[in-house]
């Protein structure tokens, strides 16, 4: 392992203290067993592999990446919905990792998530109300008139009338239930949220709707947000930097107009270019690098390089080593024997 | 020369205990025979139920009220069941997002494959199989002959995907539905299945109608597209100049609020405020005027029919706009 990578990944410009979230060398897998009886290990999924990134408080950090990537995994991890295999995080410098119980607890008021289904992540047989109150009940924060006011500030908030909370989630329509779901990530003032996958459920023109709520309610909370999604374009209109993932690896990370620009890893190409844009000319002549075959088992990731069984520029050394994160630019990193771009002799 | 599908002034209701909904409200549009022809509008629009009432495939309680569906000298609307199962799976094929839903988890893929050639073609089970091999590997399936015997569980969503096409094909059909046949994949395998449609379209001169929400992919794989919102038509043009010379301010509204790769991230997205109108009783005027940034009075009175300003382009508005719009961010 070269040297401490989070020196690398740490976003120097943005703030000049210590990231608000680091995660270093973070390790997630999944045992599966087989066998009904007896329950025996076979094998574990693979899910995240010595992952490190930080994200400065007031950041937004995107995580893209297709299925089997690990992004989701990670927004869990980070979350303390997992517990990690192996790895830290590092909240406001302390290792949040392995806390339990009351310590836990603590800490999530500081970092919520809002998920990826609005039709499964409110509870259908609460009323809107209750489902904004239930974290500051269960945390036990302000008084039964302090929480129904706030309840009522949060949902005009994030654009809803203060009426609805004496509704259930079915009456509303997919857009309002993720303005619900961002009522109740916010009631407890965190200073990091999770979104994962934000707007894909979503109408394409009501998608607008919340990527522009995201952005104001950022401004007003002093919001840091970590945005997962496997669509490219909402991630980079929300994020300021990107990180890449591929079967569990992080390949590339930089800032998001880099990354579109002058992209090294030649998955993060590919992905670009796979992007369909609402655009017929550029459609119709861009150069596509088709990403050929299929994903690889994540029981079984291949050897050296995770991507060498389908990159279209990968050579014998692919699949011998496991290619190491270089720099290719402030704060642009990207891990390639054979990248598209230049790299930086080290800083 | 005639087009391959001729429909003219559909109207499919959906009958529910109380209400009926008008999900298609009066469409009409042709296809030629090769052509792709996109249909855009998000949920509710009422493109998947104007594809599926082509081979009536249509959820209880669906029907078709009125209007008409030629295929070709055939008229489909009236047809019996057997009938109608006679131009399914063999001049008409249907590809679907989900391949779980309309693929059989019990079932060899090979023998599902296999099935649509025998009921069309009366092939016994080897020459049957010999084809479902055969289609597989023009649907770029990795060592064809080993995955007939695979389950669908077996592959991943990109192979299944690549089955239903396989099995959409085996009978050469002269039209093919494919209702978001990518959405529910990776991008970078949309790209492939994209390129396959595409490859297979050309090939076999198979027209294609592509229902879809996703406006870059009409971009890149339709010679034309309709765009449909509550139930009707609202624009009608070739690719190039429905992006373009776009007319309609719902067309123009969608466009605005998509974020584009290039797009400057400063400027916030144009979001239409609303809902779409409640289709079991659907204005007597445009429908979508309460949403409307362009709406005036007439258009609280009347609803705007069709029209063209150039051969080509269709558009239902009162007010349309210009046609060189500012796709990006709010106007």
């Amino acid at each position: 392992m070269s040297a401490s990578p989070t020196a690398l990944t740490q976003p120097a410009a943005a703030d000049p203290t210590a990231p608000l979230i680091e995660i270093r060398h973070l390790v997630k897998e999944f045992p599966v067993t087989a066998g009904a009886v007896l329950q025996r290990k076979i094998g574990s999924i693979k899910a995240v592999t010595d992952v490190s990134f930080a994200i400065a408080k007031g950041e937004t950090f995107g995580l893209v990446g297709e299925s089997g990537c690990g992004k989701t995994t990670i927004g869990r991890l980070l979350v303390g919905l997992e517990k990690p295999t192996s790895g830290e995080i590092l909240f406001e410098g302390r290792d949040i990792a392995r806390l339990s119980g009351s310590e836990r607890r603590r800490q999530r008021r500081d970092l919520q998530l809002v998920f990826q289904d609005p039709y499964a992540s409110l509870d259908p047989r609460m009323r809107v109300g209750t489902i904004v109150r239930e974290p500051l009940n269960v945390q036990k924060i302000g008084t039964r008139e302090e929480r129904s006011a706030r309840v009522r500030q949060l949902l005009s908030e994030v654009g809803l009338s203060p009426k609805a909370v004496d509704f259930y989630p079915h009456e509303f329509s997919g857009g309002q239930r993720q303005r619900i779901g961002l009522a109740r990530a916010l009631s407890l003032n965190p200073k990091l949220i999770v979104a994962d996958e934000p707007v894909s459920a979503l109408d394409v023109s009501i998608r607008s709707q919340i990527l522009n709520l995201m952005n104001s309610l950022q401004k007003t909370h002093g919001l840091t947000y970590l945005v997962i999604s496997h669509d490219l374009s909402v991630v980079k209109y929300l994020s300021d930097r990107i990180g890449v993932m591929y079967l569990g690896k992080l390949v590339e990370v930089g800032p998001s107009h880099e990354i579109y620009e002058r992209p090294a890893h030649p998955y993060t190409q590919g992905l670009i270019s796979a992007i369909p844009e609402p655009d017929p000319n550029r459609e119709r002549t861009k150069d596509v690098i088709p990403i050929r075959g299929e994903l690889p088992s994540a029981l079984n990731p291949p050897p050296g390089c995770r991507f060498s069984t389908r990159c279209p520029r990968a050579q014998a050394l692919c699949s011998e080593q496991e290619p190491p994160m270089r720099p290719f630019g402030p704060q642009h990193l990207a891990a390639c024997h054979f990248p598209l771009q230049t790299p930086q002799s080290a800083a | 020369m005639a087009s391959l599908l001729e429909i003219s002034n559909l109207k499919t209701y959906i009958r529910l205990r109380n209400t009926e909904v008008r999900a298609v409200d009066g469409v009409s549009l042709s296809i030629d025979a090769g052509e792709t022809l996109g249909l855009v509008g998000e949920s509710g629009c009422g493109k998947t139920m104007t594809g599926m009432s082509i081979v009536q495939l249509l959820p209880s309680g669906g029907y078709i009220a009125s209007g008409s569906i030629r295929l070709g000298d055939k008229e489909l609307v009236g047809l019996s069941d057997r009938e109608l199962r006679q131009i399914r799976g063999n001049d008409v094929a249907v590809i679907f997002q989900d391949p779980m839903t309309s693929l059989n988890p019990t079932m060899q893929v090979g023998i599902q494959i296999a099935e649509s050639v025998r009921i069309h073609r009366g092939a016994n089970k080897a020459q049957a199989m010999k084809r479902a091999e055969e289609v597989l590997g023009l649907v770029g399936m990795p060592r064809p002959r080993e995955r007939l015997k695979d389950y669908p569980h077996q592959l991943s969503g990109g192979l299944r995907q690549r089955v239903m096409i396989a099995m959409a094909l085996s009978c050469e059909p002269k039209l093919l539905i494919a209702d978001e046949p990518t959405t529910a994949l990776d991008v970078t395998i949309q790209l492939q299945i994209l390129e396959l449609l595409y490859e297979l379209k050309q090939r076999l001169h198979m027209a294609v109608l592509l229902i879809t929400h996703d406006m870059g992919v009409i971009a890149g794989r339709a010679d034309r597209v309709i765009v449909m919102y509550a139930g009707k038509i609202v624009e009608s043009a070739a690719t190039t100049e429905l992006f373009s010379g776009t007319r309609h301010p719902y067309t123009e509204a969608l466009l605005s609020s998509i974020p584009r790769m290039d797009q400057d991230e400063a400027t916030p997205l144009y979001s239409i405020p609303g809902l779409p109108p409640d289709l079991s009783h659907p204005p007597e005027w445009c429908r979508f005027q309460p949403r409307c940034r362009y709406a005036t009075a007439q258009c609280h009175e009347e609803e705007p029919l069709l029209r063209a300003d150039t051969p080509g382009h269709e558009f239902a508005c009162f007010n349309p706009v210009s046609g060189h719009t500012l796709h990006r961010g709010a106007a």
